[in-house]
């Protein structure tokens, strides 16, 4: 379960102080999809960020499965995200110049795991996303939609019990999203907590709950 | 997992990593560079000037026959009652002794050389020394011939010396050709035309022990003609000779001002090109953290830790770096060798001092290229 309590999140320069998030309070459940809207600047890939353990609130308590995040060290955040979150990002963040398999074993080897379970395990998820053929592509060989399978491949093939998603869609065509929700729907039925981000009020149907941020 | 993607990076961006390499080993071959001419050229030069910025036509030399042989331990004793006597000497304004570090034989026209000071007679006109003459050590050493010894000792003959130890000859020296010791005060040169140059390592395999490192002395005295002829009649008497320093001035400048790297006025010119270099060698691992960045953000937000990704950066700088220096040895060598003839043998010695310069600049290094991420958040390595 995650829990935010009064988190505030405040960029402050010499001259400036701006709030891209003011005492915000979520809990979500587990095994729960939340989707995640608001208008742009209202501070959606912040809290993706914070929750995710790639930033830090300025006030206020982050509690992931128990663990107080809040004040954490860097290394402690790190040891958080390895065993408890995945990322599927809208510009997909795949490594350009590794195969679409070494893109999907990257998770796997932070987390040592090697032999036989590795390889099982990136073909189980690549045959269920469809992308078997494409093991020894390179992302710019194959089209936008494969490469968002890719990104998703590799971010369930770990088993972390979290997926956050930035705008998973956002980079593709109408028939593509709706054909990648499908199988974001499919995996998370499969026992998996997501939380995405999207303007997108069509893709944010597929969640079991929304959650706006103003 | 940290090797295994350390390489996977190198490789996988190998035009840009071969390139870091070349950047590095050319900054490494100019930092060595510099360290040589600093080392071989520079420094003697500046000893030998501090010594006659005196007053060159004041400073004398005290050597035993000829200028600037070494001495025994019955010869030192002597030398040393004669210094000793010139403690309350009026218009002797300083004296005292240095050390010479290479040791020859005082027998009649031989001289044991260590090899590495052939890059000196190299810079001296002696250069062909062939100093790897490929010859089976456990019988015989190898010997260079003076000039005037080239009829009697054509190259491939065998000369047997007092211990009875076979050198065979494997060259021959041009006409006047000089050693100049290095690291030594003075820098006076050793006419090289009657003499035969023994293989040093060689004698001392075969357990000679009559060799020795040697002290000389040096005598600064006020411009008073009557103490200078005084003190050379004092050394006459006991059977010593003094030499000025003017006349070894002389030849020492002559020899030396058309070698650019050896030439005082460019004392600047190196230590710019080690700056350069540094500058060089930085630029070339930040250019790889730079173009590595987002990559490093990707393996940060699928499990890979920041400490990880920083042993990845140094893991990396090291390999590029040794990469870099063994390239760095191979230009040296190929290329330096046509400067001055023999890299060999300068490269053997500058080995110690090699392999600091390359440890103190990866830590550097390192440190600032891990720097370029160590504060960065995830989401600022991946945008």
């Amino acid at each position: 379960m995650i829990e935010l309590k009064d988190v505030t999140k405040v960029y402050k320069g010499d001259t400036y102080e701006t709030y891209a998030l003011k005492n915000l309070s979520l809990n979500i459940e587990d095994g729960e999809f939340v989707a995640i809207m608001g208008r742009s600047g209202s501070g959606k890939t912040t809290l993706l960020n914070i929750i995710g353990c790639m930033d830090s609130a300025s006030q206020g308590m982050v509690i992931i499965d128990d663990i107080d995040i809040s004040n954490a060290s860097a290394h402690k955040l790190d040891v958080v995200r390895r065993n408890k979150i995945s990322f599927i990002f809208q510009n997909y963040a795949l490594m350009q110049q590794y195969s679409v398999y070494e893109n999907i074993e990257v998770p796997l080897n932070a987390r040592n795991i090697k032999g036989q379970k590795k390889r099982a395990a990136i073909k189980d998820i690549m045959n269920k996303l469809g992308i078997s053929e494409l093991a020894k592509k390179y992302p710019n060989q194959i089209s936008g939609g494969e490469q968002q399978r890719t990104a998703i491949a590799r971010a369930f093939v770990s088993d972390t019990k979290y997926i956050l998603a930035d705008e998973p869609t956002g980079a593709l065509d109408y028939e593509n999203a709706i054909e990648l929700m499908e199988l974001i729907k499919e995996l998370h039925q499969a026992g998996k907590t997501i939380i995405m981000v999207t303007h997108d009020s069509q893709i944010a149907s597929y969640a079991d709950r929304i959650v706006e941020l103003k | 997992m940290v090797f295994l993607y350390s390489i996977c990076q190198l490789y996988k961006k190998r035009k840009i990593t071969i390139l870091t390499i070349v950047m590095s080993a050319m900054g490494f071959a100019v930092i060595y560079y510099a360290m040589i001419n600093y080392a071989f050229y520079q420094y003697p030069k500046k000893q030998a000037e501090k010594l006659v910025s005196y007053d060159i036509q004041n400073v004398y030399m005290l050597a035993y026959q000829v200028l600037y042989v070494p001495i025994g331990n019955e010869e030192l004793q002597h030398i040393l009652s004669f210094d000793h006597s010139l403690d309350n000497v009026e218009d002797v304004m300083s004296h005292g002794m240095f050390f010479l570090e290479n040791s020859y034989d005082v027998g009649e026209n031989k001289f044991y050389m260590q090899k590495s000071i052939s890059s000196l007679c190299n810079l001296y006109n002696t250069d062909g020394i062939m100093i790897d003459y490929d010859v089976n050590k456990s019988e015989y050493g190898f010997a260079v011939a003076g000039y005037n010894y080239a009829m009697e000792y054509p190259v491939g003959s065998v000369y047997e010396d007092d211990y009875g130890i076979k050198y065979v000859i494997t060259d021959h020296l041009k006409k006047n050709s000089h050693y100049i010791p290095d690291d030594n005060i003075g820098n006076a040169g050793i006419n090289l035309d009657d003499v035969i140059i023994l293989d040093y390592d060689y004698a001392l395999s075969q357990n000679i022990t009559l060799l020795y490192n040697g002290l000389t002395s040096y005598y600064i005295v006020t411009d008073n003609k009557l103490a200078v002829d005084e003190l050379i009649d004092e050394a006459n008497g006991k059977g010593l000779h003094i030499y000025g320093i003017n006349n070894i001035e002389d030849k020492y400048n002559r020899d030396i001002k058309d070698y650019m790297w050896a030439n005082g006025e460019n004392y600047y010119f190196p230590l710019i090109l080690y700056i350069a270099s540094m500058i060089s060698l930085l630029m070339s691992s930040m250019i790889s953290v730079y173009v590595n960045k987002k990559d490093m953000g990707i393996m940060l937000v699928n499990g890979i830790s920041k400490r990880q990704l920083i042993a990845m950066i140094s893991l990396q700088n090291a390999i590029r770096i040794a990469a870099s220096v063994v390239i760095a040895v191979f230009i040296w060598i190929y290329f330096g060798s046509r400067l001055t003839g023999a890299m060999k043998e300068l490269t053997t010695k500058l080995i110690p001092w090699a392999s600091i310069v390359p440890i103190v600049s990866y830590l550097l290094i390192n440190e600032l290229s891990i720097n370029m991420i160590r504060d960065k958040k995830a989401y600022e390595l991946l945008n």
